[in-house]
């Protein structure tokens, strides 16, 4: 037996483990909890113009990942493996929908094995459900060149689309992270009455080019012209996807010649030797417009996109 | 009439997905699996005659010559369909069935589950393997009509792929890290590297050597792959392990006809390295190379005595190839490829047995596809790696025969748009 009287006895190994245990735990969760609060809610969409909606609904509070460049091709965006890795992370993916992405975002979705953002998933977003799509093909078949079966998929150059699309998104951020619902509400709401008042300007911007008619390369902006009151004459692509041919260019610039046609109108991806062909014959411009937010120089956000789009149109 | 069963196998199909619509108040045809169909047909002018091609070898490489799309003449090569759709909330379907000259393949036959947790997902079924960087690749996908010789010597016509499991876990990183592990039974068709299958040898002397199948499952593999991007430029890495028995008829050294090679552990490595310049929405060169290497410790048994000798046999090969998408609209590609096998050793009860080494092959395409969804491929191949076997008084001898092979193919998809991986 000891002799030495101890009031109160060291503590054995096992007590340092719990007390060590409980300052660990205390500790990281802790930091697990401020991290938590600083978290921010991971989101991947498909275009530009999606991360600028995000931002105008979430501030600063979501970390944004763009899949395609803004100035390239939509519909064949190559399917980096990185993107793989930012999927499997995401809390929301926010994709435009109407068969745009299909070349590319299956495969990508199937390795992220990210349950949550997988179709079916909370955080899977598809833009196109919440806006009526216009030319949707009685006739679906491959002959008719690479077509949309639910419609022309470029919605987003609707103006009066927008807000719908703003608000899916704030739906789908709040669903990620509820807590901060009321702030991406008054965001929305905000957004909402900035784009009234714009799109007030520009609806009357474009009055002045109602009953005009405008050749364009690709089906790519056939919202923005029905928005602005101009017909779509004829596009520089014999079908959606198939490279011009001469024949297809006389016959454009034979059925066109009559019409008031204000300009020729081509993107950032294509090559435009024809377009310009066939605005030189018809004595008109040739003109590039934004598919996306940044497409082309000024055009960075979705406000900018249409500011661009508009001062782009001819005067006359 | 060995096509008559994939005439069947259409028609059940095309009824099938005929019905539906309609006035049928109970049609469930939204819910038909998606169907498409890939047909591939080749035209071929080679150096010399069909027997003699398919009868070369690569000596000390246990495997047979691919002909596939490579008779002279027309090919039908096959005709792929494909049938996918999700299950339910918990598994996604997907089959890739092959109806070739010769029959019908099950390609893949697999499921996929959809709510693993921490980046996890399993596939069960019959399925590819992830070794290296196209064995996962249905041929439609390959830049060339024909496999690269160290997959043709090694992993042989049909690509790695057998019944079995792969768990995968993605890392939830901002650059690619995926791992893959895969237990199959170790039966894959038409390998020349792996097969759990037992054998019997009928020596010409009379006797009988039998082996038993192997304890199944038998073949484990694993690979890892990452990549990186900076601007337009992608890199994508990727290694690759995969280890089971071996059971393979020989051509090994002074040994005669019907020999055979069995291990009990065969070992083949791979490492592939992509590199990708994306040049905007239509134009991108892209490089990529493979090394494969096989070591093997078994032994042969001669099918004539059957005497047995203890071998150690190494090999190795790779591959290096540049395709580059040039016109403006994304239609044309051109790319070069050059393949050779390298190492070729075999040690006999200790004994060093040369075989030929450093067999390489020249290989040039151009394509042309009209839309993503036709392509016509013009191939040319300058092949130095043939032998033909040479019996002389049952001592093998190999004489190299060049191979020129000039190939046009024609490849067609219907059916819902298929997506591209990297």
């Amino acid at each position: 037996m000891s002799e030495v009287e101890r009031r109160s006895p060291p503590a054995t190994e096992k007590e340092y483990r719990v007390r060590y245990a409980i300052v660990a735990t205390t500790v990281f969760s802790t930091i697990a909890l401020a991290w938590a609060a600083e978290a921010r809610v991971k989101v991947v969409v498909s275009y530009p113009y999606i991360e600028s909606l995000v931002k105008e609904v979430a501030g600063g509070e979501a970390e944004v990942t763009v899949l395609a460049k803004a100035g390239e091709d939509p519909h064949v965006v190559v399917p980096r493996p990185s993107f793989i890795g930012k999927l499997r992370q995401a809390d929301l993916f926010i994709m435009n929908g109407a068969s745009l992405e299909i070349g590319f975002v299956p495969p990508l979705l199937q390795q992220a094995n990210n349950p949550k953002v997988s179709p079916g998933g909370r955080g899977f977003v598809d833009l196109s459900q919440s806006v009526d799509l216009m030319g949707k093909p009685a006739k679906v078949d491959r002959s008719e060149g690479d077509v949309h079966p639910e419609g022309n998929p470029h919605f987003v150059l609707d103006w009066r689309n927008v807000p719908k699309l703003a608000k899916a998104i704030a739906a789908a951020l709040a669903s990620a992270d509820p807590s901060k619902k009321e702030d991406y509400e008054r965001r929305l709401h905000a957004f909402e009455a900035k784009w009234r008042d714009r799109s007030a300007v520009w609806e009357k911007d474009a009055a002045r080019l109602h009953g005009r008619a405008a050749i364009q390369y690709h089906r790519l902006f056939n919202y923005f012209f029905a928005r602005t009151g101009i017909a779509v004459a004829a596009e520089v692509e014999p079908k959606p996807g198939i490279p011009p041919t001469g024949r297809h260019v006389e016959e454009i610039i034979e059925t066109t010649r009559d019409q008031k046609i204000i300009a020729v109108f081509t993107d950032t991806y294509h090559d435009r030797k024809t377009a310009e062909g066939v605005a030189k014959k018809l004595g008109v411009a040739c003109v590039t417009l934004p598919h996306d937010a940044g497409a082309v120089d000024g055009s960075g956000d979705i406000f900018a996109l249409f500011e661009t789009l508009l001062k782009r149109l001819p005067n006359d | 009439m060995r096509l008559l069963p994939a005439i069947l196998f259409l028609l059940v199909c095309s009824t099938a997905f005929a019905q539906g619509g309609g006035g049928n108040p109970f049609s469930q045809s939204a819910l038909n699996p998606q169907l498409s169909a890939i047909g591939d047909f080749s035209l071929a002018n080679v150096s010399r005659a069909d027997d003699a091609a398919s009868a070369f070898v690569f000596p000390g490489f246990l495997s047979d010559a691919v002909r596939d799309g490579k008779e002279r003449g027309f090919n039908f090569n096959f005709l792929e369909l494909d049938l996918s759709a999700s299950v339910d909330p918990y598994f996604d379907f997907f089959s890739f069935i092959s109806i070739e000259p010769d029959g019908i393949d099950v390609e893949e036959l697999y499921v996929n589950t959809r709510q693993l947790p921490w980046g996890f997902a399993l596939r069960l079924g019959k399925l590819f393997s992830a070794f290296g960087r196209l064995n996962s690749q249905h041929k439609h996908f390959w830049d060339f009509l024909d496999p690269p010789l160290v997959y043709e010597a090694f992993i042989g016509a049909e690509g790695i792929k057998d019944v079995g499991a792969r768990l995968s876990w993605t890392a939830p990183f901002d650059f690619l890290l995926q791992v893959h592990l895969e237990v199959f039974q170790g039966k894959p068709e038409g390998n020349p590297t792996f097969d759990a299958e037992g054998f019997t040898l009928a020596a010409e002397n009379g006797s009988l050597v039998s082996a038993p199948d192997a304890a199944v499952p038998a073949l484990f593999a694993t690979s890892v792959k990452t990549s990186f991007d900076s601007g337009d430029h992608v890199v994508l890495l990727g290694v690759s392990a995969m280890t089971g028995p071996t059971t393979a008829t020989a051509l090994e050294g002074p040994a005669s006809t019907g020999s055979m090679y069995v291990s009990d552990r065969t070992w083949l490595y791979g490492a592939d390295v992509t590199y990708k310049w994306l040049m905007g929405s239509y134009r991108s060169l892209a490089l990529q190379a493979e090394f494969l290497r096989r070591q093997s410790e078994g032994t042969t048994i001669d099918g004539r005595s059957a005497e047995k000798n203890s071998v150690d046999k190494v090999n190795s090969g790779l591959y290096v190839q540049a395709v580059w998408r040039f016109d403006p609209n994304g239609r044309w590609r051109v790319g070069a490829r050059y393949d050779i096998l390298l190492e070729n050793e075999s040690s006999h009860n200790g004994g060093r047995f040369a075989f030929p080494a450093d067999l390489p092959r020249y290989s040039g395409m151009l394509e042309f596809s009209p839309t993503e969804f036709s392509r016509l491929r013009l191939q040319y191949n300058y092949d130095r790696s043939r032998f033909a076997v040479v019996d002389v008084a049952a001592l093998k001898r190999f004489d190299q025969k060049d191979l020129q092979e000039i190939l046009l193919q024609l490849t067609f998809a219907v059916g819902p748009h298929g997506a591209h991986s990297f």
